[in-house]
């Protein structure tokens, strides 16, 4: 399993957070909750620019984040800082289910895995501290380092990846300095995913014991180190010149500026004062390639989806199978797609089609378990007992402009299934906060990017999709809270793959409270000087440190 | 100014107290004397009439996603092109004028309305309940405006009551102070003097005698204000706490399209135009009324 | 004048008590948990509690509103939640983008609004007067959004130029960057306000015009211009003044629309971020700012008042 080499052929990954943040930032919203950000896809991960180039070193690469910061603590922090500490402080390594035959190592450089639960890592030898004001040695970082981490990780009820360690009970041991063993209390499918998210950093311990402030300040034995912190403006990352993998990285810095205007943000772009840009649509990102031959065009898929949640613990319709299935066959989803996202996007079912393995065939889904037939919505209504229709309410985050287009065709496809819609517009933190609390009766949600399919199905199960019955209780169906356990308890992969797509086959028998509709792509461009950005490989791109400017 | 950024009152040295006389005037010599007046209200009326009239006048459903393709050009299908959903932007611009004039009336009415009541009140009873008053109002007047309504939309959530209040609210400190103005000097002159000589109740002074002196002053001041209210209302879609959609409002429509690209011309321009063309109207329209109520000048 | 000067300090005090008070409890009637919102999606309801704990949430609004008053006057601004700043760096940081903005767009505001109005009085009902006066109406009308929109992306589309985005120019650091940065924003906040201004200025001279003393002056034969210039800016000018220090003091809490387009790390974005974040702190905080701002200016332009008209007299 361990691939010592690819550090030898040297990273980088763009780290996009997710469309609907962007767009929802755009008008102003400036609060995220992405956990992981970053969305790309094909299995091994293109790289701008030729390898039989030789890199130049130095240079600063001008990044852009479209929200404002919410700080770059590592346990904390969960939208933009979630694409700048991956880069300061080390993970054990860094793996995906978006791309899911590679893994990075870092901070270990060996995983054997003596059972099914149990992970034995073998620390890498001087993983060296980057040097910094904060209490910190230069030292080596160790499995103690590790152990400190994740115990307060567990501690701190807010952690990022506190509730995964909690959930399965798993415990951390440092053997000794140089052997890190992670055990979990059952078999957990995603172990290697959660522990190679880029949010599970690990920090040094001094920080720990110290209790440092971290959300504006930070270094770690990672590429870089946080020289500046401006809220509202920038945030800069220098390069870390006691980094174990030299003469990586050759950037002196990188620098995310928030620009939260799209306007504003192109206009950066076309004066070179950026370098990364995220069009709204594959038409754009062509459009800016025709006017300046000197961009880049990346398309990525996306890990992100928008849905549509019913609750029937407050709309008791939604108890009849007939009405979920009727409100299901009402959705016309390649009209989403050709409206919304100019054609460029395929279909959504339970697990979104960009994690390849996972999803059902579109074919599958489109025929046989979210086709689209307003008859058969209408025939479904008639013989649930409604046949001059039905009346529902749905709430929906405003101002998003991604939501604010899918309300209009959502209604038009509901109206003509004989579906009425009272309309709850409410403001995002309302919104966020009603749905946590599940009250609704139905909602417009927007779903943070899943680069595994544990949460997609998570939504249908009894515990809902953190396992404390926030936002949803699912089907409340034992054979679906059943069928989900085994999937994402299967350790391996080819089994693993079957179990998945056997519980989203299930669930569609239940016919399901959750809808997804569609999933799109990132459209990236960069300008033609930056080199060996990785693109296709989900937030798996924070994990490389290779990428220079060729200027 | 129109940056609702800076603040919601009308420019105050110009609203001098208009006298109620002198109004028979005849309607050829208005467009002589008021060419830009009478243009002004020809806009508004133009807009008044397709906002009414708007299921009649819009050759699409407001909402109609099938409409067209999305992003379509001008063409004689689509005069104004299509938005990003396929939707006809000259039926969105004619549904708009509904939202536009509504925001506007509704607001600026409830808040003058309150706004003159406060006004009168505190200019006629004087001391310490007027100073009070004028302390908060001066607050009020000076806090910026954006800021100010976007507490009041966080606090009460978008929808278009709560945007219609908000403004209206917005509104009150600098009409009230416009007001009182006026009435600290119809105070003095000898019609109030009298009434009171006479063992007119103050109830009776403030609405019999004060009340049509001041509600000249009020209209004027109204028109003006109409038109910001529709930038108001603009800034707030600009922010995303307008009107929330899919509801046509000229504002978030704006800010859809210039928060979408590839640039879209038509998709901006139309609903922008129609703020710019409701706003000028209305500014233009005010001039005039306050060149015909305030004598002092008139003709000069 | 001094007795009626701390007459209005003490006003200004209750003044500034009632309207923090209503913020605080306006920004407590929203109904959203800022504890759900720093958290995010994955948190559970023990982490909300928590949080909600930690912050002061869970106490009766009146006893939060008195740890804040408290903490104040111990001098310290207090630390945000969420962003772990320190409220009171956070302003003074961003106080020279809003000064600077401030001072460049009071300038332009003048320069165009004043002059203009002038020529606009001077010339009644001639063709210039015309001209200007329409021009200003469709400065009235036009959303600034929608401008500032176009002033940075048309040279962006066509030259491959912007104004420096999303960093702080100093102005001593760099002048020729740093009025990159603030004029064009600048330009568009004083040519809207200019409209306003010379508008009033037009009309408010027009009145001093016809005064009788202008025609006393007149009579005794000075000649236009003087009498112009000596007599009636002079007076004509306290209206304009009034709305002026509105200006500056709406402009002192920040201009949020214009400082979002440019980029400017203003203390209009600062407040309208925190509003968006639930920020509560820092939007109570700086709508203080604001009231004590305001109150002051309001003072300072009764002032000026007495200077310029020396009929008005305070006692």
């Amino acid at each position: 399993m361990s691939n010592g080499n690819y550090w030898n052929d040297i990273f980088w990954r763009r780290m996009s957070r997710r469309r609907l943040l962007q767009t929802g930032a755009a008008a102003g919203i400036g609060l995220g909750i992405a956990a992981a950000c970053g969305d790309s896809g094909q299995e091994e991960g293109a790289q701008q620019g030729g390898e039989s180039e030789e890199a130049k070193p130095g240079g600063r690469l001008q990044y852009v984040s479209s929200v404002n910061f919410d700080g770059v603590d590592p346990f904390r922090s969960i939208a933009a800082g979630t694409a700048i500490y991956p880069r300061v402080y080390n993970s054990l390594l860094r793996a995906t289910a978006a791309a899911a035959d590679t893994r990075v190592f870092d901070l270990a450089q060996e995983l054997e895995q003596p059972d099914e639960v149990t992970y034995v890592f073998k620390i890498r030898p001087s993983v060296k501290m980057a040097p910094n004001s904060l209490g910190a040695p230069e030292r080596d970082l160790d499995a103690n380092d590790a152990l400190a981490s994740y115990e307060y990780a567990k501690s701190v009820p807010e952690s990022n990846h506190g509730a995964f360690i909690k959930q399965y009970n798993v415990t951390f041991q440092a053997q000794d300095a140089s052997t890190f063993i992670v055990k979990t209390d059952g078999p957990y499918a995603w172990t290697l995913e959660r522990l190679g998210s880029p949010i599970a950093c690990i920090v040094p311990r001094e920080f720990i014991q110290n209790n440092v402030d971290l959300k504006q300040q930070g270094a770690g034995g990672n590429a870089f180190f946080i020289r500046a912190y401006r809220d509202g403006e920038v945030v800069s990352v220098d390069r870390n010149p006691n980094y174990w993998n030299q003469p990586l990285p050759y950037l002196e810095g990188i620098d995310y500026r928030v620009i939260t205007d799209r306007a504003t943000w192109r206009a950066a772009l076309l004066s070179q004062q950026v370098h990364y840009y995220s069009a709204e649509n594959s038409r754009e990102a062509e459009d800016l390639v025709r006017q300046q031959g000197r961009l880049v065009y990346i398309k990525d898929p996306s890990y992100s989806y928008v849905s549509f949640i019913m609750n029937p613990d407050v709309d008791p319709q939604y108890r009849d199978p007939r009405i979920r299935r009727a409100i299901s066959r009402a959705i016309n989803r390649e009209e989403f797609i050709n409206t919304i996202a100019l054609g460029d996007a395929r279909p959504s079912g339970v697990v979104h089609w960009s994690l390849t393995d996972y999803a059902l065939p579109e074919e599958e889904l489109n025929e046989r378990y979210q086709p689209f037939d307003v008859n058969e919505a209408k025939q479904l209504l008639r013989e649930a007992g409604h046949p001059n229709g039905i009346t529902i309410r749905m709430m929906y985050p405003t101002p998003q402009p991604t939501i604010d287009r899918y309300v209009p065709v959502l209604l038009s496809q509901f109206q003509a299934a004989g579906i009425q819609v009272q309309q709850e517009p409410v403001d995002f933190a309302t919104w966020l906060n009603r749905y946590r609390q599940r009250d609704y009766a139905s909602s417009l949600s927007l779903n943070q990017v899943y680069e595994t399919p544990e949460t997609p199905l998570n939504w249908h199960i009894s515990v809902g999709p953190i396992g404390d019955g926030s936002y949803t209780r699912g089907l409340q169906d034992p054979e679906v809270d059943a069928a989900v356990r085994k999937a994402n308890t299967t350790l391996d992969v080819e089994q693993r793959i079957e179990a998945v797509k056997e519980a989203q086959r299930l669930i569609y028998s239940k016919d399901p409270l959750m809808l997804n509709i569609y999933t799109s792509y990132s459209n990236i461009l960069l300008w033609n000087f930056v080199k060996n950005y990785r693109s296709g490989i989900g937030t798996l791109t924070l994990a490389y440190n290779d990428i220079w400017l060729d200027r | 100014m129109a940056s609702s950024d800076t603040v919601l009152i009308p420019e105050l040295g110009a609203a001098a107290v208009p006298r109620g006389r002198g109004r028979g005037r005849r309607v050829l010599s208005l467009v002589r004397k008021q060419p830009l007046g009478v243009f002004g209200l020809a806009v508004i009326l133009v807009l008044a009439v397709a906002g009414l009239a708007a299921p009649w006048l819009a050759p699409y459903e407001v909402n109609d996603i099938g409409a067209g393709q999305p992003l379509e050009g001008m063409s004689w299908a689509h005069p104004f092109g299509t938005d990003s959903s396929g939707r006809d932007m000259l039926s969105r611009v004619i549904y708009g004028a509904r939202i536009s004039l509504a925001v506007g009336f509704l607001s600026v009415i409830g808040g003058t309305a309150i706004a003159t009541a406060i006004g009168i009140f505190s200019g006629y009873v004087g001391g310490w309940v007027d100073n009070v008053i004028q302390r908060v109002a001066d607050t009020l007047i000076a806090f910026p405006a954006l800021i100010f309504l976007l507490i009041l939309v966080t606090v009460l959530g978008p929808s278009m009551r709560n945007v219609i209040l908000v403004i209206g609210i917005g509104i009150i400190p600098g009409v009230s102070r416009v007001v009182r103005g006026a009435v600290l000097s119809e105070k003095q002159n000898q019609y109030v003097e009298a009434a009171r000589a006479l063992g007119a109740s103050t109830p009776r002074i403030l609405f019999r005698h004060l009340l049509p002196n001041v509600a000249a002053l009020a209209i004027v001041i109204m028109t003006t204000l109409l038109g910001t209210a529709i930038l108001a209302e603009a800034s707030l879609s600009f922010l995303g706490l307008g009107i929330p959609p899919p509801n046509p409002s000229w504002g978030a429509d704006v800010n859809a399209a210039r928060n979408s690209f590839p640039i879209h011309i038509p998709w901006a321009f139309f609903p922008g135009a129609a703020i710019s063309l409701t706003v000028l109207g209305f500014n233009f329209l005010g001039d005039a009324l306050r060149d015909l109520f305030d004598p002092r000048l008139r003709g000069r | 004048m001094q007795a009626y000067i701390i007459r209005r300090l003490m006003a200004a005090v209750v003044t500034v008590f009632v309207l923090s008070l209503a913020v605080f409890w306006l920004l407590r009637l929203i109904p959203t948990d800022p504890a759900v919102l720093i958290l995010g999606m994955n948190a559970t309801d023990e982490q909300v509690q928590g949080l909600r704990h930690e912050m002061g949430l869970d106490k009766p609004i009146l006893q939060q509103y008195l740890d804040w008053m408290q903490q104040l006057l111990t001098g310290n601004l207090g630390r945000s939640f969420v962003t772990h700043s320190d409220v009171g760096d956070e302003i003074l940081s961003r106080l020279p983008v809003t000064l600077e903005l401030l001072a460049l767009t009071v300038a332009f505001t003048v320069l165009f609004g004043i002059p203009f109005g002038i020529i606009s009085a001077v010339y009644q009902n001639s063709l210039l007067d015309y001209g200007v006066r329409v021009v200003a109406v469709f400065g009235l009308s036009i959303p600034t959004f929608w401008l500032a929109t176009l002033v940075i992306l048309v040279p962006a589309q066509q030259w491959g130029y912007s104004p420096p985005i999303a960093q702080t120019v100093g102005l001593l650091e760099d002048p020729w960057d740093n009025l990159r940065q603030f004029v064009p924003p600048a330009l568009i906040l004083g040519l809207t306000a200019a409209a306003g201004i010379m508008r009033l200025t037009r009309s408010s001279l027009l009145e001093v015009l016809r005064q009788d003393y202008i025609r006393t002056a007149r009579a005794k034969g000075l000649q236009e211009r003087l009498v112009i210039l000596r007599h009636g800016l002079k007076n004509s000018l306290v209206p304009v003044v009034t709305v002026l220090g509105l200006q500056v003091a709406g402009l002192l809490g920040g201009t949020v629309i214009i400082e979002s387009i440019f980029t400017l790390r203003g203390l209009g974005q600062y407040t309208f971020e925190a509003l968006f974040r639930r920020d509560f702190l820092v939007v109570q905080t700086m709508a203080l700012y604001i009231a004590v701002v305001v109150v002051l200016m309001n003072l300072l332009v009764d002032i000026l008042y007495a200077w310029l008209d020396p009929r008005i007299r305070y006692s």
